[in-house]
């Protein structure tokens, strides 16, 4: 009998094309884009959706979103220093911070009830490196029109989000400092060959060591307060004048 | 600039002038080897950390390194030459690898 074929479930199909779709993200944006569209359609009860990002500065700021009235609601907690997305980034543990009744300003009394007013009744976010030491590098957010609009099933499912954005978010970080070693590592290999050219010429034309002909090029830098490589790269460009 | 290998001096001068950037083992390495040296990174770090001596021309492509990270800053080249080390004390005699 031929095996069975199964057919994954909506949440695991969209976690799948997730997955497929950090695979080509490749940078912070791209990301966190990708992770805000999956949240809005894996996460059931969330009416609106963002990310908090914290600078190095230590200033919040949202990057995306899926509706404008989030990232006014985002930017009054940065404000107010009080809410979901900036404890999310402070809170020991899973990071998980949140309120299923925002209209009685329980949980965040400033901020609650001016969200509430604003029409949204209950949120919670997740830090971004859930296991992470705080203050973390971010936020996922999820907010919702509704009393009690969030379950344990949107948590947990933002939970697994909010993994997946902070490996994808390392995997970025890796490769922008990869590709920025890469690139000065290039730059100091084409430094290199000039000095190699500069060298070359004073030796054939001094008749002096490989040693001696560097020592001539330091001694000049040093003298005009220019960098070797500029020397090296005027004597080279210059060699039928000399 | 000699052949000849540094005096011990070389490792905590070289060590001083790299404590007083803002560069890593890695960022040095790559400006010496755009000097032209060809010590490993792995090779430079025991130069630094005095456990291995440097002729006097890789002592000056390491100098020079740095002192172009000075250079930048508007200082004029504070980390002594192989041929300045012995009448120079190095610029920072407590300085450890980052």
């Amino acid at each position: 009998m031929p095996p069975e074929t199964l057919v994954p479930g909506a949440v695991a199909t969209e976690f799948v094309e997730l997955a497929r779709a950090l695979l080509d993200a490749t940078t912070v944006s791209e990301v966190l884009d990708r992770i805000v569209q999956a949240a809005r359609a894996v996460v059931r009860g969330a009416d609106m959706v963002s990310v908090t990002v914290r600078a190095p500065d230590g200033r919040f700021h949202t990057p995306v979103e899926t509706d404008e009235l989030a990232t006014r609601l985002d930017g009054l907690q940065y404000d107010l220093d009080e809410g979901p997305c900036v404890e999310a980034t402070r809170t020991p543990g899973p990071g998980l911070v949140g309120s299923s009744d925002l209209a009685r300003g329980a949980e965040f009394p400033e901020w609650g009830p001016k969200a509430a007013e604003a029409g949204v009744r209950s949120v919670f976010a997740v830090g971004m490196f859930p296991d992470g030491a705080e203050p973390r590098l971010g936020a996922l957010n999820f907010y919702s029109f509704s009393v009690a609009g969030l379950d344990g099933i949107d948590r947990d499912t933002a939970m697994l989000l909010a993994a997946h954005a902070s490996t994808a978010l390392a995997a970025t970080e890796a490769h922008s400092a990869h590709a920025i070693k890469a690139a000065q590592l290039q730059e100091a290999l084409r430094s290199r060959d000039v000095i190699g050219q500069a060298k070359g010429i004073l030796m054939e034309r001094r008749g002096i060591t490989e040693d001696e002909a560097f020592d001539v090029l330091r001694v000049a830098s040093q003298s005009l307060n220019v960098k070797l490589a500029l020397v090296a790269e005027t004597l080279a460009s210059r060699r039928a004048d000399l | 600039m000699t052949d000849a290998q540094t005096p011990p001096s070389s490792g905590p001068a070289l060590r001083a002038g790299l404590a007083l950037t803002d560069l890593d083992l890695g960022q040095l390495w790559t400006a010496y080897v755009g000097l032209g040296g060809s010590l490993t990174a792995e090779q430079l770090g025991d130069a630094l950390a005095s456990r291995r001596a440097l002729s006097g021309l890789e002592h000056d492509m390491v100098a020079h390194a740095l002192n172009e990270y000075f250079l930048a800053l508007g200082r004029d080249h504070p980390v002594a030459y192989a041929e300045e080390l012995d009448a120079r004390e190095p610029i920072v005699h407590d300085a450890r690898l980052p």
